[in-house]
Formats: C-alpha cells, sequence, structure tokens
C-alpha cells in the first residue's frame, strides 16, 4: 500500500484523536483564558476596577506584567502536568494488552502510527496557547496600538513555553512506549523529571564545592535545560532574553526525547505488554548511570539531612537510593527480587570502581595544572578582616587584591599555600580518602557566611582565575602573612583604604521599608508626590539622567524610585566629604566593637553628641518617612583593592549608614535648605571642615 | 500461502511457545489448529498476524516475510480469544473505523451480517457480553474481507446457532471469495465436519498435520453383524491389527489398521450379515492415530 493510500487512514486517526481530546481542548483552553482574570485578581487589580470601574486606569504595563509573571508560573504548572496527562490520554493503548494488540495488527506503519497520533497531542497542546494569544490580541487591539510591544512580549512569554511543553509532552510518551501501564510510566516520568534532576543538580553542586572545574559546568545546564527544558521561560521570568544556548538545547532535548519515543514505539515487543528497557539499545549502560547517580544523590542527600560528611552516612544514602531506582526498574522490568537483588550489587560494584577511578584522576588533575599555572594575583575576601560598618549587616564581598607587582614574595609563599591546600582539599574532599569534615564544613560554611572559610581568586598572567575554598586552619598562615606584611598589613589595619579616588558617584532616591505588594495597592502615587517633593528642595534633579526606572529596581523592602548619576566633578567633593567624616567613622567603628545586638549599637549611637534625629531631617526636605536619600559611590584603590559599597546609605539600617549621617549632620549643622545639588555638596564637602 | 520454517518463539528464558514449526497453509482452505491450553496455538495466530516476532525462523504469506510487512496486514485479520476495541466505541463506530483502515471493508456485507448476528449497532461495544463482543469482533473481520482470516477460539461464548451461523459463513467466505481461514480451538468436537486441513500443535510443537478429505491414515472403522459374533480373539486370529472392538446388541463397531481390502476381504470370509464402512471422527482419527499421545488427545476431548 501505498502513503498515499494510508493517508486517509491516519487521516482518521488523527481527527479521531482531536474528537476524543476535546474535552481536554476546552478545558486547558478555559483554563488559560481565565488565567487573565485571576492574575488580575491576584495581583490586586480589582480593586481599581472597583475603584475607578477601569482596571486600565492605573499603569497598565505595570499591571500586565503582574499578570505575565504570575501566569508563568501558575499556567506553567498547570498546564506541564496537563500536558503530560494529554500524552497519556493519547497513547494509552500502550497501557493495555488488548489495545496494544489491536493497534499494533492494523495495516498501519509503526512509525507512521506514532506520528499521527504525536501531531494530534500536538496540536492540542498549541491550540490553546494560539487561541490564549489571539484572545490576548483582541484585548490589546481594543485597548491601543501603544501596547503593541507589550503584546509582543506576551507573545514571545506563550510562545518560549512551547519548547519545555513539548518536551514534556515527548518525556511522558517515551515513558508510555517504554512502559506496560500507568504506574511504571508515571516511575518513569518521576524518574526522569525529579529523580535525575535532582541528582544531576546534587552532583554538580558536590563537584561545584568540591573541585570546581568543568564538571558542574556541564551538569548544571544539563539540570536545568536537559531535564525541566524550562530555562527559556525562566529566562523571560527573570526578564532576561532566552539565549541561544538555552534554546539549542531546548532543541536538542525536544528532538532526542522524539527519536527516543519513537524509536521506543517501533520496536516495542507486543508480547510482554511489560516495559521492556533491555529492547533499548545500551539500556544496561543507562540504568548503571541512573542507578549510581541515584545512589549520589541518596548519598548526598543523607549527608545534608544529617548535617555532616560522613563516608558511612552517604554509603547508607547512595543504598537507599539506589534501592529505590533499582526497585522502580525491577517493577518496570517485571524482574524477580532476586534479579533486582543481583542489578543493585553489580552497580554496587561498578560506582565504587567509579568512585576509587575518579578519586585517582582528581587527585592528577590540580597538581598537573599547577605546574603549569603561574598565579599573578591572590584576591582574597576581608570581610572577616574589614568590617562593613554594621554587626547586623552581612559582610559585604570587599576583598584584597594581592598583586606580584607589589610583593612577588608574599605572592609565591601564597601560591605555594594554595597548590598545597588544594591537594589537601581533594584528598580530604572526596570519598575514598574522606577522613574528617573540615574541607566539606569549609565548603557549606562559605555559604551561609560564617567566618571560618575563604573563597579565594587566582589569578594568571591572562587575567584567567581559579577559585578555591579553604578553610580557617588552612588559609590560616596565608592570611597571617597578609597581616604581617607591610602594605597590605597597614591597608587591612586601618580597616578603610587610606588611598581612595572616586569613579562615580550615584545620588539614589529611595522608598524604603515598601513591600512589592504595597506598591501595588497604589502608594505608587504617593511615593511619587513624595519624590516631588524631594525635586521641589532639589529641582535641577530633574535635568539629571535618571538611570534605574522605577519597575526594574523595585526589591521587597525598598524601592530606588531613581538613580541619578551624578557628574564626574562632584565625585571628588563627595570623596572629600567622607574623608572628612573618616574621623567620625573611626568612632562609631570603635563603640561597635563587641557589641552582640541591634539595641546595644542603637544605645552606642545614642550617646554620640547629635543634635537632631532622622526626623527632622525628613521634616527639614519635607518628604514622607518612607523616603531616603542615598550616595553610592565605587571606590577603589589602583592595583591593591577593588570594592565597591553602593549602598552607602540606603542599608535597612539607616540611621547607621554613612551618607544619611553625613548628609543630616551636615545638613543641619548648616541649617542647608539645599536648593540645588551644587549647594548640597558645598554643604557636605565643608559641613565638617 | 502461508509457510513457516522453523518458526520458533520463547517468552523469557524459559517459556517456549513455538519450537521450530514447519508447517504450510494453503489458499482457500480452512486450517483446524488443534492444541490443549498453552499449545502455542494463539503465539502462532499472532505470529501470521504479524503481532508477535519470531525469536527463529521464518513466516511467509505469499513467500513475503510477515513481520513489519504492513501491506500483509491488509489481508489478514486476527479474531482474537478476547476482542478489544476502541474505548468507548460502538459497533457502527468500529466498522467506521474499519472501514478507512482496511480497504476491501464492504457495508454491504456488514449490513448483511449485522441481520445474521444481531447486535445493537450503537451500544457500547465494552459494556457488552464476551460472545457479544466476538460476534461483533467477527462481523467486524468478515466484513474487512480479509485473504486470510485468523480465528481464536472464535466459537467459545457462541450459542449453537450461531456456532452454526459462523460456519457457513466462513465456507461460504472461502468457495465463492477465496479467503482461507486458519481456526484455533482447544476443542477438537468444534472443528469436526468444518476444516479441510487440521493440525494438532502440543507443547509448541506440530505432532500432527493431514488434509482430511485425501487422509489415507491405514486406519478403519467398520460396522458388521454376524449370526455369530466373534470375539477379539477370533478377529486377531483372522489376522487384524484390531485398534477396537465395542459390541453393541448384535452390532460390532471395530477400528482396525491395515490396508482397506484385505481387511474387507477377510471379515467377508465369514459372512457378515451387515459390514459397512464408516467415517472417523476427528476425536477417532486422534486417538487412533495418534499412538502413545492420546493424553493429549484426552485433554482436547474433555
Amino acid at each position: 500500500m501505498s502513503s498515499r493510500a494510508s493517508f486517509p487512514k491516519t487521516s482518521h486517526i488523527f481527527s479521531r484523536d482531536l474528537r476524543k481530546n476535546g474535552s481536554w481542548l476546552l478545558f486547558v483552553s478555559l483554563i488559560l483564558l481565565l488565567a487573565e482574570p485571576f492574575a488580575l485578581y491576584l495581583t490586586g487589580i480589582t480593586r481599581d476596577v472597583a475603584t475607578t470601574g477601569s482596571m486600565w486606569s492605573g499603569d497598565f504595563d505595570l499591571v500586565f506584567t503582574q499578570i505575565a509573571r504570575l501566569q508563568v508560573i501558575f499556567v506553567a504548572a498547570f498546564l506541564l502536568l496537563a500536558v503530560c496527562y494529554l500524552a497519556y490520554r493519547i497513547y494509552s493503548f500502550c497501557a493495555d494488552a488488548g489495545q496494544n494488540q489491536l493497534w499494533f495488527s492494523l495495516p498501519i506503519k509503526r512509525s507512521r502510527l506514532f506520528f499521527v497520533h504525536y501531531l494530534a497531542g500536538l496540536i492540542l497542546i498549541l491550540l490553546p496557547l494560539f487561541l490564549d494569544v489571539l484572545a490576548m490580541g483582541a484585548l490589546f487591539g481594543g485597548i491601543g496600538p501603544e501596547h503593541a510591544p507589550l503584546f509582543q512580549e506576551w507573545c514571545r512569554l506563550r510562545l518560549n513555553f512551547i519548547s519545555p511543553l513539548i518536551s514534556f509532552y515527548n518525556i511522558a510518551i517515551l515513558s508510555m512506549t517504554l512502559s506496560s501501564g500507568y504506574g511504571s510510566a508515571l516511575a518513569f516520568l518521576v524518574t526522569w523529571e525529579v529523580v535525575l534532576p535532582a541528582s544531576l543538580g546534587l552532583i554538580s553542586l558536590y563537584f561545584s564545592e568540591s573541585a570546581g572545574g568543568y564538571i558542574p559546568q556541564i551538569l548544571s545546564p544539563l539540570t536545568e535545560q536537559l531535564i525541566y527544558c524550562l530555562a527559556p521561560p525562566i529566562r523571560l521570568f527573570m526578564n532576561k532574553a532566552p539565549e541561544f544556548p538555552d534554546l539549542a538545547y531546548s532543541l536538542v532535548i525536544m528532538a532526542v526525547t522524539l527519536f527516543l519515543a519513537l524509536r521506543a514505539f517501533c520496536r516495542r515487543p507486543l508480547e510482554k505488554t511489560r516495559l521492556r528497557l533491555s529492547e533499548l539499545s545500551g539500556a544496561r549502560v543507562l540504568a548503571a548511570l541512573w542507578l549510581i547517580m541515584a545512589g549520589f544523590a541518596g548519598g548526598y542527600f543523607f549527608e545534608v539531612v544529617a548535617g555532616s560528611k560522613i563516608l558511612i552516612v552517604f554509603i547508607l544514602g547512595f543504598l537507599a537510593f539506589n534501592f529505590w531506582v533499582a526497585l522502580i526498574f525491577q517493577a518496570m522490568t517485571g524482574k524477580t527480587f532476586k534479579q533486582g537483588a543481583r542489578s543493585v550489587l553489580k552497580t554496587l560494584v561498578i560506582a565504587l570502581a567509579c568512585f576509587i577511578a575518579f578519586d585517582l584522576l582528581v587527585e592528577l588533575y590540580p597538581v598537573e595544572r599547577s605546574r603549569s599555572w603561574d598565579i599573578e594575583a591572590i584576591e582574597i575576601p576581608l570581610y572577616q578582616l574589614y568590617d562593613n560598618g554594621s554587626p547586623w549587616q552581612l559582610p559585604s564581598s570587599t576583598s584584597v587584591k594581592l598583586e606580584r607587582s607589589v610583593d612577588d614574595q608574599l605572592l609565591e609563599d601564597l601560591s605555594q599555600k594554595y597548590k598545597q591546600s588544594q591537594r589537601y582539599a581533594q584528598r580530604q574532599g572526596f570519598i575514598l580518602n574522606r577522613r574528617n569534615s573540615d574541607f566539606a564544613c569549609a565548603s557549606y560554611s562559605s555559604h551561609n557566611y560564617q567566618r571560618n572559610s575563604y573563597l579565594l581568586t587566582f589569578y594568571d598572567q591572562s587575567g584567567k582565575s581559579d577559585q578555591g575554598y579553604l578553610n580557617e586552619d588552612q588559609a590560616g598562615d596565608m592570611l597571617q602573612k597578609i597581616s604581617n606584611s607591610e602594605i597590605y598589613g597597614d591597608l587591612i589595619k586601618l580597616q578603610r583604604p587610606d588611598y581612595v579616588s572616586g569613579d562615580r558617584a550615584y545620588l539614589q532616591i529611595t522608598a524604603k521599608n515598601l513591600t512589592w505588594y504595597e506598591m501595588e495597592q497604589g502608594q505608587r502615587e504617593e511615593k511619587e508626590q513624595s519624590l516631588n517633593k524631594v525635586l521641589s528642595v532639589f529641582p535641577d534633579l530633574q535635568s539629571l539622567e535618571s538611570t534605574d526606572p522605577i519597575q526594574k529596581s523595585a526589591s521587597r523592602h525598598s524601592v530606588f524610585l531613581y538613580t541619578y548619576s551624578l557628574p564626574e566633578d562632584w565625585s571628588p567633593k563627595l570623596m572629600e566629604a567622607c574623608e572628612a567624616d573618616r574621623e567620625r567613622q573611626l568612632e562609631l567603628n570603635k563603640l561597635k566593637t563587641g557589641m552582640e545586638t541591634q539595641e546595644a549599637y542603637e544605645q552606642a549611637i545614642a550617646r554620640i553628641p547629635q543634635k537632631h534625629s532622622l526626623e527632622d531631617l525628613e521634616d527639614l526636605l519635607g518628604v514622607e518617612d518612607y523616603l531616603s536619600l542615598s550616595f553610592c559611590r565605587k571606590v577603589s584603590v589602583p592595583g591593591l583593592l577593588e570594592y565597591s559599597e553602593d549602598d552607602l546609605g540606603a542599608s535597612e539600617i539607616g540611621q547607621a549608614t554613612e551618607a544619611i549621617w553625613l548628609y543630616r549632620d551636615l545638613a543641619l549643622e548648616n541649617k542647608v535648605k539645599a536648593h540645588s545639588i551644587e549647594t548640597l555638596y558645598e554643604a557636605l564637602a565643608g559641613g565638617k571642615q | 500461502m502461508i509457510r513457516s520454517e522453523n518458526l520458533t518463539k520463547t517468552f523469557g528464558r524459559e517459556a517456549t511457545a513455538l519450537k521450530n514449526l514447519t508447517c504450510e497453509i494453503g489458499e482457500e482452505s480452512i486450517y483446524g489448529l488443534i492444541g490443549s491450553n498453552g499449545a502455542g496455538k494463539s503465539t502462532f495466530l499472532r505470529l501470521i498476524a504479524g503481532i508477535y516476532k519470531p525469536d527463529s525462523g521464518h513466516l511467509y504469506y505469499d513467500e513475503k516475510e510477515i513481520y513489519g510487512n504492513e501491506k500483509l496486514r491488509q489481508k489478514i485479520i486476527l479474531v482474537p480469544d478476547q476482542p478489544c476495541f476502541l474505548p468507548g466505541e460502538s459497533l457502527s463506530g468500529m466498522a467506521d473505523f474499519f472501514s478507512r483502515i482496511y480497504e476491501h471493508f464492504s457495508q454491504e456485507f456488514f449490513q448483511e451480517l449485522c441481520q445474521i448476528f444481531p447486535i445493537d449497532l450503537h451500544k457500547r461495544l465494552d459494556k457488552m457480553s464476551k460472545g457479544m463482543q466476538r460476534q461483533a469482533y467477527l462481523i467486524l473481520a468478515l466484513s474487512s474481507k480479509p485473504r486470510l482470516l485468523l480465528l481464536d477460539e472464535a466459537f467459545d461464548g457462541l450459542d449453537p446457532v450461531m456456532r452454526e451461523n459462523l460456519r457457513r459463513l466462513i465456507a461460504r467466505e472461502v468457495v465463492t471469495d477465496g479467503m482461507s481461514c486458519v481456526i484455533a480451538s482447544h476443542n477438537l468436537r468444534e472443528l469436526e465436519g468444518f476444516c479441510d486441513h487440521i493440525a494438532l500443535l502440543h507443547e509448541g510443537k506440530l505432532v500432527y498435520e493431514h488434509e482430511l478429505e485425501s487422509m489415507d491414515l491405514g486406519v478403519f472403522k467398520l460396522q458388521t453383524a454376524f449370526k455369530q459374533l466373534p470375539s477379539r480373539e477370533d478377529l486377531a486370529t483372522l489376522g487384524l491389527e484390531l485398534l477396537h472392538y465395542e459390541r453393541r446388541g448384535s452390532i460390532l463397531e471395530l477400528v482396525i489398521r491395515g490396508d482397506k481390502e484385505e481387511i474387507q476381504k477377510k471379515l467377508a470370509a465369514d459372512k457378515p450379515l451387515i459390514l459397512d464402512m464408516l467415517p472417523l471422527t476427528l476425536e477417532e482419527l486422534f486417538i487412533y492415530v495418534l499412538e502413545g499421545k492420546d493424553y493429549v488427545v484426552k485433554s482436547l476431548i474433555s
């Protein structure tokens, strides 16, 4: 029979699939269309509707952005589940022996049979999305052409979700074609969608802490994209444009999963309607790989739960997860318990061999590299040595960069130390040679900003860098040497650079203590009124270029209304003001020493002679209490120190931050009624002198 | 039409359904496949239908390998022992489906069959009894006008009238349309007087295969009467290899192995009052032909 002759047969099956799943289509389309008002309700827009009678009376762009974001979360989760359900419905005959026999005895080529069902499902998946886009198009058309870019954005959001949906669809089909029933298909799906990414993620995390290098670089994208395929929509959600590698990954995943599903379908033996993983070439390797990964994940998970890096805990976790996955395989392949146990044993032996091999390999790797790698500079975090000004604030990422040109001997000593410590770390850090928890604890604590670990960055001549964690013991000598160094020691002891040069200065007007929710509830207008008050005090602010629009800089606790990039010639004035304030800062720092609570700190602050409170300043400026001004600056000591204080005054403990204090004191002492930026800076520069 | 060469099919390591099966099924024939449960009948039919893939050996339809050849599946339809339909479909829905899939589906014949097998066209098939489902599938299969119809325990669940109807229909299709039919059954009596070929499958092997009409097995059934009935020993002294001896009043029923004319000559010497040659039933055939395998036959008859 020619393909032309078989077309009517398959077209009938195609239309039948569409017809039989019409209810699914209707349901999903309805949910998608209803998601808009639901999102509106969630965003609180309904209040606007109630008060103004029109939901578009407010800031349409803002409202729309909110809807889009919420839709990404809720609708995405719903759609992914719905797509898996649809795949199971369409390929439900795979789960029934009689249906299997009926379908596969028809005079239709298996590949054709696969694709006709596949295409029907694909159309069903895409239709609701396009219907939704059409509905939104009609809505936008009614609102006005000025919102066209936003509509494009909406379309992009929807279209970018197609690839993960298709990938999920493919994987669900693959699970059905490989399985005998819904149970084993679900087990496969969960293994693919949850166990495998979790394993990859954990292994990636494990190696990123331990060794760095290529493994996490490979595994991290795999975790995100190979399995979940959600990178494009996630990027959109994060207000980033999808990158080419993401899309390429998605396409590859779609193609590979489709190929696997087709292959499994065409080679599906009907005599046993149970899962025949063994029918696929390389299935044993795949199964062993999964078992090992599950074991790794389990071991790591147990260690995390136990809170310590102990080999026996790791092994227990490894065994538990390994056994669980082996049981799933057993259920899917219909093996006996004895066979299952034998496969677990085999996997354990393979895993052990892998551990040993890996342990040996990573032992060789850094040694080899260190020989050919000349360290030219080392960047060391200073958060233990340099206090950023608040005992309750997390240390900033200030660091000292040691360069060979400044102190060759010191750098050489540290380089040797680094090489030794790297070897030591890896011997201690990996599975077989793990004798204590020093290394691992150091790795953990660095994430929690505890002060017993250091993330060092090593640079070579070409500027390439490599990072490594050291714990306090390992780094003790190193840091001692830095402290004892003539140049760097002074720098550190001063807790503040002696040599600063202003790169750039900014003025930020910040509405503090506002949550995103409050902003949505309509306080934006009030804030803008406050801003206008500020602008009335500093009229020339309006002539400055606003660099940060309001929507994009909002955080949970504060909203940067506007950030003004100040003219460069004003930066030195600000720096001068900072310098003038240094003595006062030292006094503050002394007071802070040894204080453990905010209360004690506030009491100490209260002892500093003050003429006025913050409220006075706010009165002076005539702004609301949630509005503050802050100056930001980036300072550097070329060749020695690079750090930025991007939040010189707008921390959560506003009273303790520099700029606002400085400004307040200066402004009040001089009774400044600042009418311009110029006069403000004049006041700042000359206030303390 | 169908030729199998050393066909072997196993399920798992230990369960071998067919072992080196070699046979031929000719055109326009009704081929009876007899075997007890687990003999491999259904497996053989599924292999012919191209549903299963042979582990080894070959299976040809008109010298073309069956498995993976979807064109051949246009010509071969299997009516399984447990028919399965598309979920929620009625007979009319299934007929619509089959008519689009099978090129030679005949609506007229479908209507005719619906008269013979009265089934509600619009009732969901999965809600019907096993017998009704079987009838429905038979209607669909016959309407599709296959060249080879495979029936797996087709008479199960059918009442005697329907069985007879089905037999007639199949016979008609074989005669008028040149259809062939392979019918598998574990019940010997179901195939009595219906098949022109018969094969006995036991433990995956073809134990016996023969064309019934041209059968010269050397075993004969006779009905005879004498003035004085001879005993078993008397007959043995005549040099007859007596397989069965049964006295019914003044009538003797004998099954004797040997040359037909010689048997008649020897018995005629004793001047019998009656001497009739009777046809062997399938049951008797298997009992007397398959010496040493009577356990197989007993299971089929029981």
